[in-house]
């Protein structure tokens, strides 16, 4: 007989739902499928047969931090919420309580990889290395210029890494770039967005994080997005 | 000459492919169709083949996939479905947007065939195509062993076996369950089969056939998505609500700490398994196209796959007094047979009695309800029963589970139906199991048949549709259309047989359940084969009368025409010949000895045919 004691009970009915990441403003779209351009929702293509909350988590939204006669054509940012809830919920989805989890201080991770780099050795990626990889050369808007050496030890899952290079955008998040093993070649390149608690984006409006990631100029680059789960 | 017929066959069979303008070793894949089984080819060879893929999910879709698609990488291989495409004609937008393009207009077994020339391999790993969840799992297996994968079934297996043969096979896997049909046609060529039973168990055995896993894609087998189809990483399967037990005994023993969970629809599942096995554990959860301030976070590109549908739902939940029995019925909404272990606590206003459930788990066949008594003694007021159901396709992969709350209902109801299995047979020549049921209660009784029994080493499960009646003192037979080979015979020398019953049609409580041995009827194949002689030998024996008669009468015929039978020109008829005495009548023949050999009246009647004459004689110089 299968018996569950009042503990593993509890924890079988712990359903940690999508990680919600929610544009807080106009320009954000919801869950399904949603994206947004310029402030405008854009339904993403669905899926036949499947069901469409699959890609709850994504959101989308676009910075416009630029004017159009500035616009810097070698970044891309991209902003957001982050939550995680954690329900004691019936068979009909009912909650007899929810949990909160708490997410702060971890990362939203990016990278053109379309599997993680390795985790096993996170290395200090240099500026030199991905001015390089990225095709940016001696501008005032390249990573060099843009990402700078930091006096700090973040944590990323596990791997501490001294001295990251690290960016903070003008309404005050803080971005940092490490490297898996090291910085010979794109997809070993992680861009991680610290999350924060009640913090106010660019825009005036709440995000929990804002992330800087590099634009190849010889060739669009296509992030893949990461979080750690709790 | 066998291979030349094979590679004529060949050529017939990629007749339907069209293959437009070759070029340069492709750089990247691109897949416009609908059919799960194009995508998952057309990944699957882009990973084997180790460059990107992408693969379209919609007519919508396709223009956001042109900007995702790598501009450093100019040639493109296109593989178009010639039935179901989502765009059509996707390629003139490819050579629009700069790209140079090789295009197979091709799907199912015949793109199956095209790419796997193009592996140029003789290693495969054949898996069958009805679900998704073990061509997910073997993936990246196949990709880092340098197998190439056919999907294979029943319908297309003689087209994948003429491959075979011309191509060559090194070494081969069937993994996974497969059609009887599939095994048999390529036994030939000594697969190694990976078939453990649920696709967790499968899949557990392929991770445990590498030689170092650091860090898993973790999914649950119902869709594509470009990370699993790399090849990069061993697929490891999550449940839907839990994870299965022997995943997390699996991940505590092999020592992974690192997975990629996909999709944030897993997300749940996946905190699960962290909380279990204290994994780092990443979920993907979007991607972006980055152009300069205008690129967007969206959902991850995913094509669904055929899926189990697995639901069960408590349908009521009522105490008899009279048996002391909480008498559960469950429910299969699902399109499969389920298996469930529930663990029940008893609540009275709140504060619990007892806790009850499942000692073995239960099936329910889809479609049916099957109500189980739990045995307890339970009295006071405002009851309700608090359920957590574990469900799953087999026994120990529960990967589902329902929680429910509900209220129990008191019923005085007594059952006194009785009932016993006298027989459990084979009808060889009507391709039946009858399993013979007699009431020998003195009540009527519904009865709900099931049984067991193996097939080439996989469980076979046949439950009757619909309970049947038996009335006090009557037999009745529970019957299964089936075929068994001597094979699958000789693999059941006993069937596992378990009868539901009871008074009420909607509640068959009580349970007949044993293994009891197989007896077989009914080979008539010799009798048969005997009787179809016999009549042929009848027919021919009426034939070669009719003939004998037809031509005694043209002899009589011919008779007048025969130049040198005088004697017989005045024979009117055959009765008359019987009269003619005189051997003269016969010295017209050529050969005398003939007709000396051959007595009375059917002599003289031979004789008249001058030509059945001749021919004796000839053949008698000879």
């Amino acid at each position: 007989m299968n018996r569950i004691n009042v503990n593993a009970l509890l924890s079988a009915a712990i359903l940690l739902l999508a990680l919600l990441l929610i544009a807080g403003t106009a320009s954000a779209a919801g869950f399904q499928n949603a994206t947004g351009v310029n402030g405008t929702s854009e339904t993403d293509a669905s899926v036949i047969g499947y069901s469409s909350n699959q890609s709850a988590g994504g959101y989308v939204t676009q910075i416009d931090i630029y004017t159009a006669n500035t616009q810097t054509q070698k970044w891309q940012g991209y902003y957001g919420n982050v939550s995680g809830n954690i329900y004691l919920n019936d068979s009909t989805d009912n909650s007899m309580y929810t949990w909160v989890v708490n997410l702060t201080n971890t990362f939203v991770y990016a990278t053109t990889n379309s599997t993680l780099p390795s985790w096993s050795s996170l290395v200090v990626a240099d500026n030199a290395s991905l001015d390089s990889l990225w095709n940016f050369g001696a501008s005032s808007d390249n990573i060099t210029n843009t990402y700078v050496p930091s006096a700090a030890t973040p944590n990323f899952a596990g791997r501490s890494v001294a001295n990251p290079l690290n960016v903070t955008t003008a309404a005050g998040y803080l971005d940092y770039v490490v490297a898996g093993v090291d910085v010979s070649t794109k997809t070993n390149v992680l861009w991680a967005g610290t999350i924060y608690s009640g913090m106010t984006n660019f825009k005036g409006n709440p995000a929990d994080y804002e992330l800087l990631v590099p634009v190849d100029p010889t060739g669009p680059d296509v992030y893949y997005f990461y979080i750690e789960l709790l | 000459m066998m291979r030349l017929v094979f590679k004529i066959l060949i050529t017939f069979l990629l007749a339907g492919i069209s293959i437009l303008s070759a070029s340069a070793a492709p750089d990247q894949v691109v897949i416009n169709s609908g059919d799960w089984q194009d995508v998952y080819l057309g990944t699957y060879y882009a990973g084997f083949s180790d460059i990107n893929s992408k693969f379209i999910i919609s007519s919508e879709h396709s223009s956001f996939l042109l900007q995702m698609l790598d501009k450093n990488k100019k040639n493109i291989l296109l593989i178009e479905s010639d039935k179901t495409p989502f765009v059509f004609n996707f390629r003139t937008s490819l050579e629009g947007a700069g790209f140079t393009v090789e295009e197979i207009l091709a799907s199912g077994t015949a793109l199956n065939i095209e790419l796997a020339k193009r592996a140029n391999t003789t290693d495969f790993i054949v898996v069958d195509d009805t679900y998704g969840y073990n061509a997910i799992s073997i993936a990246p297996y196949a990709a880092q062993g340098n197998f190439f994968i056919l999907l294979a079934n029943r319908n297309n297996i003689e087209e994948l076996y003429s491959f075979l043969n011309v191509n060559g096979v090194g070494r081969m896997i069937i993994y996974g369950n497969s059609d009887n049909e599939v095994r048999t046609r390529l036994a030939e060529f000594n697969p190694v089969i990976i078939n453990n039973g649920s696709r967790f168990d499968n899949n557990i055995e392929l991770l445990k056939r590498y030689e170092n896993v650091q860090r898993v894609v973790l999914t649950n087998g119902e869709f594509i998505e470009e990370s699993i189809m790399s090849g990069k990483e061993p697929v490891l399967f999550l449940g839907k609500d839990r994870v299965p037990d022997q995943v997390v005994k699996y991940i505590k023993e092999s020592g992974i700490k690192t997975g990629m969970v996909i999709g944030t629809e897993l997300s749940g599942v996946g905190h699960l398994l962290k909380e279990q096995t204290n994994m780092t554990l990443f979920l993907k959860f979007g991607q972006g196209f980055g152009d300069g301030g205008s690129s967007e976070i969206k959902a991850l590109d995913m094509f669904p796959l055929p899926k189990y549908d697995l639901a069960i739902d408590i349908n009521s939940v009522k105490y008899n007094r009279v048996s002391k029995e909480l008498e559960v019925t469950y429910e299969n909404k699902g399109n499969i047979g389920a298996y469930l272990s529930s663990s029940i606590e008893i609540l009275s206003s709140g504060i619990r009695l007892t806790t009850i459930g499942d000692r073995e788990p239960v099936y329910v066949n889809r479609g049916n309800t099957v109500s189980v008594p739990y045995k307890t003694e339970l009295n006071g007021q405002n009851l309700t029963a608090k359920f957590t159901t574990l469900f799953g396709e087999v026994p120990g992969s529960f990967e589902r589970v329902l929680h429910k709350e509900m209220n129990i209902e008191m019923i005085d109801v007594p059952d006194n139906s009785l009932l016993n299995i006298s027989k459990v047979s084979y009808d060889k020549s009507a391709h039946k199991i009858k399993v013979e049921i007699k009431n020998i209660g003195k009540v009527k009784t519904f009865a709900r048949t099931q049984i067991k029994f193996l097939v080439y080493g996989e469980e076979r499960i046949m439950v009757q549709d619909k309970p049947m009646l038996l009335e006090p003192g009557t037999s009745k037979d529970a019957v299964f259309i089936t075929t068994l080979s001597d094979t699958n015979i000789e693999e059941n020398p006993q069937i596992n047989v378990r009868v539901n019953y009871g008074e009420r049609e909607a509640a068959l409580i009580k349970v007949l359940e044993g293994s009891y041995p197989l007896e077989i009827s009914g080979d008539y194949t010799i009798i048969i084969i005997a009787a179809a002689l016999a009549i042929i030998l009848i027919i021919i024996l009426r034939i070669k009368r009719k003939k004998d008669k037809k031509d005694q009468q043209k002899s009589q015929d011919d008779t007048i025409a025969v130049p040198d039978a005088k004697a017989t020109t005045s024979v009117p008829d055959a009765k008359d010949t019987t009269t003619v005495p005189d051997s003269k009548a016969t010295a017209t023949v050529p050969d005398a000895k003939v007709t000396t050999e051959v007595p009375g009246s059917k002599a003289t009647t031979k004789v008249l045919d001058a030509k059945d004459t001749t021919t004796v004689t000839n053949s008698n110089k000879k």
